[in-house]
């Protein structure tokens, strides 16, 4: 085998491959980012808090559709979970504690449910895309480590879940959380009407990030 | 604008399978591929009047695309499609057979560096001084690379050329 066959390998290896990207995704987020940029200039220049007043009242998304949208008022369902309409905590074996969004509601009650459950946790919802989502909060700071650690930590706490459509489903392994460490979980209604998305920081647990 | 529009939408349909496979090729992780890809896309089509005028287009969109992925590596992402939006996609790489997928395993051995040097130049069709500096080395640096991904290659993709039937 010489190297042009070896190249010809691995290229006819990938021919069949396709990404499900269409031309009109990428027209409609790039359209939504330039107006977002705009509008984040003309805020700025006129010195207001014009984008902040547009995130939050744009952040009540109903992800799922069927599910109806009540109030962010926990209801605990008996043991050690709690169900809400809008999301759903429930603690499994191994330290596993499962999380479904079904709308972006209360999510000051996910945090406080996460944070009883035993998973240091600062929870944000907001719209937006989740490449294009804001910084940390400022009572929080990314841990120390290198970015190669980071991103094994968080796969190990937090793996990809898969595609589930109707809900956000994330599995949280509250066992290999190390001490001293906690997460920012960021929920985001995504890219107008292609899906939402989540991220996931590693942050020092502190009272004031992670209570 | 129309112009700008038709010029975005030619390179799109010319350019999109060839950076996704460079970048799957890179990382290994179809979904995170899909949504670098998406995202590198889409800041070429913001600035498209800049990146239009690159002398390569494609290297521009694929380097950013693993920038990207350096900077998201510290903020873990997942944007999830809609239901009637999810593609089926085969196994985990979006590969067919087993001997696409020992190949796809075979590219993730190498050192990072090499894959990405790999993947310029077979789905880029970059030479040594367009993979150069788009990843921002030397054109030394990067034949150095390539002789060791292909040695490393061939000696993993070799057994199952030797068990093709022949004509």
């Amino acid at each position: 085998v010489n190297d042009d066959e070896v190249i010809t390998a691995v290229r006819e290896s990938f021919a069949k491959v396709r990404p499900d990207i269409p031309l009109e995704q990428t027209v409609r987020r790039g359209r939504a980012r330039r107006a977002r940029h705009r509008a984040y200039g003309a805020a700025c220049a006129a010195g207001t808090a014009v984008l902040a007043g547009v995130t939050a009242a744009a952040v009540v998304v109903n992800l799922g559709g069927a599910a109806p949208a009540t109030s962010g008022t926990s209801s605990p369902s008996g043991g050690n979970s709690a169900k809400l309409t809008a999301w759903t905590v429930a603690t499994g074996p191994g330290g596993t504690v499962d999380v479904t969004i079904r709308q972006l509601l209360d999510p000051a009650g996910l945090e406080r449910t996460l944070r009883a459950d035993g998973i240091p946790a600062n929870v944000a919802f907001q719209s937006g895309e989740p490449s294009v989502s804001p910084p940390l909060p400022p009572e929080c700071q990314q841990v120390a480590m290198s970015d190669e650690a980071n991103a094994n930590l968080q796969a190990k706490i937090l793996p990809f879940p898969p595609n589930v459509g109707k809900a956000i489903v994330l599995a949280i392994r509250r066992s290999v959380i190390p001490e001293g460490i906690g997460i920012y979980l960021a929920v985001e209604s995504g890219s107008s009407d292609t899906g939402w998305g989540w991220g996931l920081d590693l942050v020092k647990d502190t009272p004031a990030c992670t209570g | 604008v129309d112009h700008d529009a038709a010029g975005f939408a030619d390179f799109y349909n010319r350019a999109l399978d060839g950076c996704f496979r460079a970048v799957l090729a890179s990382t290994g992780d179809r979904q995170a591929a899909e949504d670098l890809v998406a995202e590198a896309f889409t800041r070429a089509w913001v600035r498209w009047r800049k990146v239009s005028c690159h002398p390569n287009p494609e290297a521009w969109v694929v380097r950013t695309a693993l920038n990207t992925r350096v900077a998201w590596w510290r903020r873990r992402r997942r944007e999830v499609p809609l239901p009637e939006s999810i593609p089926d996609q085969g196994d985990e790489y979006g590969l067919d057979s087993p001997v696409d997928r020992t190949v796809m395993a075979a590219l993730l051995h190498l050192p990072l560096r090499q894959r990405q040097v790999v993947a310029l130049r077979i789905f880029l069709d970059l030479d040594t001084a367009g993979t150069a500096e788009t990843l921002g080395i030397a054109p030394g640096t990067v034949t150095a690379h390539l002789a060791r991904a292909i040695a490393a290659l061939r000696k993993e993709i070799s057994p199952i050329a030797d068990k093709e039937p022949r004509l």
